[in-house]
């Protein structure tokens, strides 16, 4: 090996701690690009099997193809597998109970569709042939069928004025059905109810194709996978028209994740997202790698000026910070990669367990992809980060020249106006704090470079959790605040069916309260002077309720009922009196004079007092047939009860049950159809057993209710947070550590090269007391320095983040404190930890030694 | 045969009212195989005019021919080149590197060009230096005259033009001093080494064969001793 490889690695060996801790930091550094590149993989990865569970394993689908052109299709080399579907008929369904889905849809799959639609057997198995049958959850709940039971259905057609109607029109009440034949399936299998019923006029049953009975003339859909995804969009429309048909469609989902979507946004925001952090990431690992052989070089200046003087070229200098480049990388990279994703698996764990259950299930969970191109991403950048972090300490190298070696000391280059101090600053910090300041003038770049790491620990720790709060905070507000735990909701069923089946329900040991909540939909034209400052500052620019040719401005206005035990709950907490609510002559409500945007901004929308009538009509019919009706504000209140939430830009009112039995009785039949319908919101100490008997209530009734359950979607979205919680603060520690690394590394060096200088000051009668001072001087003006420029820039960009998320109000903008705090103590804590370590060494010091030592 | 050449070399530091004229206008030949001694008092310019003739630090005005070549008007690695090459330095202060061995630390400057180590030059200098049992000792596993003796044979590893000494002795007892002077002579007959050496002490100069002697910069009194037989 070149004497100057030899050198370099000795020296390696040599500066042990500094070798490990720069490693350290090129570890960190491409631990981190590694786990960016890792969870994109792995998070492309699950939405993709996400898609493919939900969706279906199928690119496109090409409609009513005509039987002979199939195999053209299938033959063709941008097709890697077709599967064939198409819906036979349509059954009368007798048994079910949406008015909007009275048929049973025959769909016919073929094999190759079996296996690539989305369908979850649960029971029994897949239909071999074209007289079994596999049905659908509901529909065995609702014919009471079973695996193995025989059924005979008349399948027919549906048909519009005389004219076919397509399979997937939904349900028309003029439409007509026509038998076209009478078949018998035997049942085999149970799915689970598939997810594209919805809207669809039939549920879903589905029998085998057998794609060589087909005559020519039949016309089938055919669904194909591609054999190069990327090309998609062109290889569709060809075989389209290869095939003769003009309908087709994506399975854009699918095609999402697997990288290819026309719509360009989507996939550009998320590489641009990706390419910001890891720069961010390579600029954060640069200044610490760079600090880390500039410190090596300083260090060796003398053994540099000596090879000089001896004919090393300066190339050769050059060669030798290069090739230490070269071997921290060779160990660093490796193990970098290896940290990573070491990291991001056991964090995918992690998160697994979290989820499992409600989010992510056995099959479809997280799994670490181990992509070839991530750590092909990674070698690179981190090569490139140790590049251009050796750079200029290389040039640097090349240019020293062989006086170096041949001084005694290399401080000939200071200026004396350099490390001028005022008299002010020896005075107030004495001579002990006047050397820490002198010294870190004299070392400027290195303290500059020791500043800049801490300031992009600084900016990236405090901006990240000031995301982490713009970002998910305000959702768990929305849901936090609310005091009900299970939501009941009417969209079908009738008034009488409605209110015995809530009689049931509120008659349930599990309730403590219940609101039985309708609301009238109304709109009111108020006059400037009534609205708040708020809506007259923020809503009104911004193009909320324009104002009328008369300059009166239209609100949207609740009025909700809650039933009457809530009321005289709410209007016991109020303090009024109930018999002034209750009045059919005289109709008050309360105005809930408090609004809430967003989950985190409140206002008051009005400036009125009560007594003021408000002029009301209905928004349910036209502006021409609408009933007006007055209502007098009996109370202003900021609170609501039960089964209300706050508005968001319109008012509410809350009037009792009377006084909505009266207004409703001037109201159209529209209006009066809309205050059937109810809601009920309960709250529970066990939220899940309730839901449990109100969907026994339901199966047993027949009924049709929407039932959900909060506490189980507050948990959710509680687990969702946590896991964005684990990236992101992990990700910030991360940098935080690569920041600290940065520290411990230059402010030990420079401390240990000046072991000579403070056993002359020791000498001269400092004493171990005077030294600690001059240490924490020294570290306290790093640190100031470094939060004098990390603070105020972080506090900027955490405003523009602001502004880029919310699009709304500045005004509430709110500085992440605890955040500062926590940094500014720990920017504090590691300074000062890190030059007391160093310097303890040689606290105790032989100061004579210390003197006589380092001619070299 | 004219080996050196030095014209009107000038060396200032720092400006203004800082400024100091290290050398102010030298000029002085030297032959092949003579042994020059630089004295003058502290200040006078002495060091400065070594580091200069060894290609170590750049004149502000002037030219230093060695063996023809001006060699500030080679480009730094060129200069380097030549300085591995045609010269060899020895200064006060041993400057070996600490962590490569005796025999690394007299080999370097063949290392450095990548040439293969004559091992019998190698060995016939190892035993003139009294060396050969400490090839592999470590420049703190040996003592201050040990530690010149590796400087002295790493400058004469390339049998280079010239051999320049700034105080070789400056930092070592009576005993070693002669020795290294002793050695130094030795090169000088033996090799026909071209010697220049800066010192203060009389007793070493009186040894050369020239004696220059700086004063301000400038050089004040150039005389050659009719034989220098020690």
């Amino acid at each position: 090996m070149g004497i100057i490889k030899k050198l370099t690695l000795r020296n390696l060996q040599l500066k042990r701690k500094r070798t490990i801790v720069t490693i350290i930091g090129i570890i960190l550094s491409g631990a981190m690009i590694m786990g960016v590149g890792s969870i994109a993989a792995s998070f492309q990865d699950f939405f993709l099997r996400s898609a493919i569970q939900s969706d279906g394993n199928y690119h496109a689908s090409l409609y009513d193809v005509a039987v002979d052109k199939v195999e053209t299709i299938a033959q063709d080399q941008a097709v890697a597998a077709v599967m064939l579907s198409r819906t036979k008929g349509f059954v009368p369904f007798t048994a079910g109970t949406e008015g909007h889905k009275p048929y049973l849809m025959l769909r016919q799959y073929d094999e190759a569709a079996f296996a690539h639609f989305p369908l979850t057997l649960l029971e029994g198995r897949l239909p071999a042939n074209g007289q079994e049958l596999l049905i659908p959850e509901t529909v065995q709940q609702l014919g009471n069928y079973q695996p193995g039971d025989t059924i005979t259905l008349s399948v027919g057609q549906r048909y519009l004025d005389g004219e076919p109607l397509a399979a997937d029109r939904d349900y028309q009440a003029e439409e007509e059905w026509r038998r076209e034949s009478i078949e018998s399936y035997t049942i085999t299998g149970i799915v689970a109810d598939p997810r594209f019923g919805h809207g669809l006029p039939g549920y879903a049953v589905f029998t085998a194709l057998d794609a060589a009975a087909l005559q020519e003339a039949e016309k089938v859909n055919v669904s194909l996978l591609s054999t190069n995804v990327r090309q998609i969009f062109a290889q569709v429309p060809a075989l389209a028209e290869k095939a003769g048909v003009q309908n087709y469609s994506y399975n854009r989902e699918l095609l999402r994740w697997s990288g290819v979507s026309d719509n360009r946004d989507v996939t550009n925001f998320l590489n641009s997202i990706t390419l910001i952090i890891i720069v961010l990431i390579v600029v954060g690992s640069v200044a610490v790698i760079y600090n880390a052989f500039a410190i090596s070089v300083n260090d060796r200046k003398k053994q540099y000026g000596m090879l000089a003087s001896v004919g090393a070229t300066p190339r050769q200098l050059k060669g030798s910070v290069f090739y230490e480049a070269l071997l921290l990388g060779a160990v660093g990279i490796p193990l970098g990669i290896a940290a990573g994703l070491g990291g991001i698996g056991v964090t995918l764990q992690v998160v697994n367990r979290i989820l499992l259950g409600s989010v992510l299930t056995e099959e479809l969970a997280f799994r670490l992809v181990i992509s070839p191109q991530a750590i092909l991403v990674t070698v690179v950048f981190e090569a490139l980060t140790i590049l251009l972090s050796a750079w200029l300490p290389a040039k640097r190298a090349a240019q020293i020249s062989p006086i170096e070696a041949i001084r005694l000391t290399d401080e000939l280059q200071i200026k004396g106006k350099d490390v001028r101090t005022g008299k002010l600053t020896g005075k107030l910090l004495g001579i002990e704090g006047e050397l820490a300041l002198k010294n870190l003038k004299r070392n400027r770049k290195q303290y500059r470079a020791t500043v800049f790491s801490l300031v992009i620990s600084i900016v990236l720790f405090v901006t990240f959790s000031s995301f982490m709060q713009y970002g998910f905070v305000s959702r768990d507000l929305y849901y936090g605040e609310i005091p009900y735990n299970v939501v009941v909701y009417n969209f079908n069923e009738e008034g009488e069916v409605q209110d015995s089946f809530y009689r049931q329900v509120l008659a349930l040991p599990e309730v403590e309260r219940a609101a039985v909540v309708r609301t009238l939909y109304s709109r009111t034209e108020l006059a400037s002077g009534q609205l708040g400052k708020f809506v007259h500052k923020q809503l009104l620019p911004q193009g909320f309720f324009p104002p009328t040719p008369e300059g009166l401005y239209r609100l949207p206005v609740e009025i909700t009922a809650v039933g009457e035990e809530e009321f005289a709950a709410y209007l016991t907490e109020l303090g009024l009196a109930a018999a002034d609510y209750t009045d059919r002559q005289q109709l008050k409500a309360v105005l809930v004079n408090k609004n809430v945007m967003e989950g985190k901004i409140t206002y008051q929308p009005l400036q009125v007092t009560a007594g003021t009538v408000l002029t009301l009509s209905e928004q349910s019919v036209e502006a021409e047939q609408a009933v007006s009706f007055a209502l007098q504000i009996g109370a202003v209140s900021d609170k609501v009860p039960l089964g209300v939430s706050f508005a968001d830009s319109g008012l509410k009112l809350i009037v009792s049950e009377q006084v909505m039995a009266a207004l409703s009785e001037g109201l159209s039949a529209a209006s009066q159809q809309e205050l059937r319908r109810a809601s009920l919101h309960l709250s529970s100490q066990d939220s899940s057993a309730l839901v449990e008997k109100i969907k026994l209530l339901q199966a047993a009734a027949g009924a049709d209710f929407d039932v959900h359950d909060l506490t189980q979607m507050q948990a959710e979205l509680k687990r969702t947070t946590t896991v964005m919680g684990i990236f992101l603060y992990g990700f910030v520690a991360l940098i935080t550590l690569i920041g600290v690394t940065n520290v411990f590394n230059t402010i030990s060096t420079n401390v240990t090269l000046r072991r000579r200088e403070f056993a002359m000051l020791q000498s001269v009668g400092l004493t171990p007391q005077g030294l600690q001072k001059i240490i924490r001087f020294e570290s306290l003006f790093y640190g100031l320095k470094a939060l004098l420029y990390g603070l105020p820039l972080s506090i900027f960009i955490s405003v523009w983040m602001f502004n880029a998320f919310s699009q709304l109000f500045t005004f509430t903008f709110v500085l992440p404190w605890r955040e500062i705090i926590i940094c500014s103590a720990a920017v504090f804590l590691v300074t000062f930890l890190t030059m007391a370590q160093a310097s303890a060494k040689f606290k105790q010091q032989n100061i004579v030694t210390a003197l006589g030592a380092g001619f070299f | 045969m004219e080996i050196l050449r030095v014209e009107n070399l000038t060396k200032v530091y720092g400006s203004g009212a800082a400024q100091v004229n290290a050398l102010a206008g030298v000029s002085f030949t030297v032959n092949k195989g003579e042994f020059v001694a630089i004295v003058g008092a502290s200040g006078s310019g002495k060091s400065t005019l070594l580091h200069i003739l060894g290609g170590v630090d750049r004149p502000t005005g002037g030219k230093v021919i060695i063996e023809g070549t001006d060699i500030y008007r080679l480009q730094e690695a060129k200069l380097a080149v030549f300085r591995r090459r045609h010269l060899g330095l020895i200064y006060q202060f041993y400057n070996l590197i600490p962590i490569l061995n005796v025999e690394e630390n007299i080999t370097l400057p063949l290392l450095l060009d990548k040439r293969q180590v004559p091992r019998d030059y190698l060995q016939e200098l190892l035993e003139t230096l009294g060396l050969t049992d400490r090839l592999r000792h470590l420049p703190n596993e040996l003592s201050g005259g040990q530690q010149q003796r590796v400087s002295i044979g790493r400058a004469l590893i390339n049998r280079p033009a010239l051999l320049l000494a700034d105080e070789p002795t400056g930092n070592l007892d009576s005993k070693n001093t002669e020795e290294i002077i002793n050695l130094l002579k030795l090169s000088n007959r033996l090799y026909g080494q071209t010697l220049i050496v800066i010192t203060h002490d009389q007793q070493i100069a009186r040894q050369a064969g020239r004696i220059i002697t700086l004063a301000d910069g400038r050089i004040v009194s150039d005389e050659v001793k009719r034989s220098w037989v020690s």
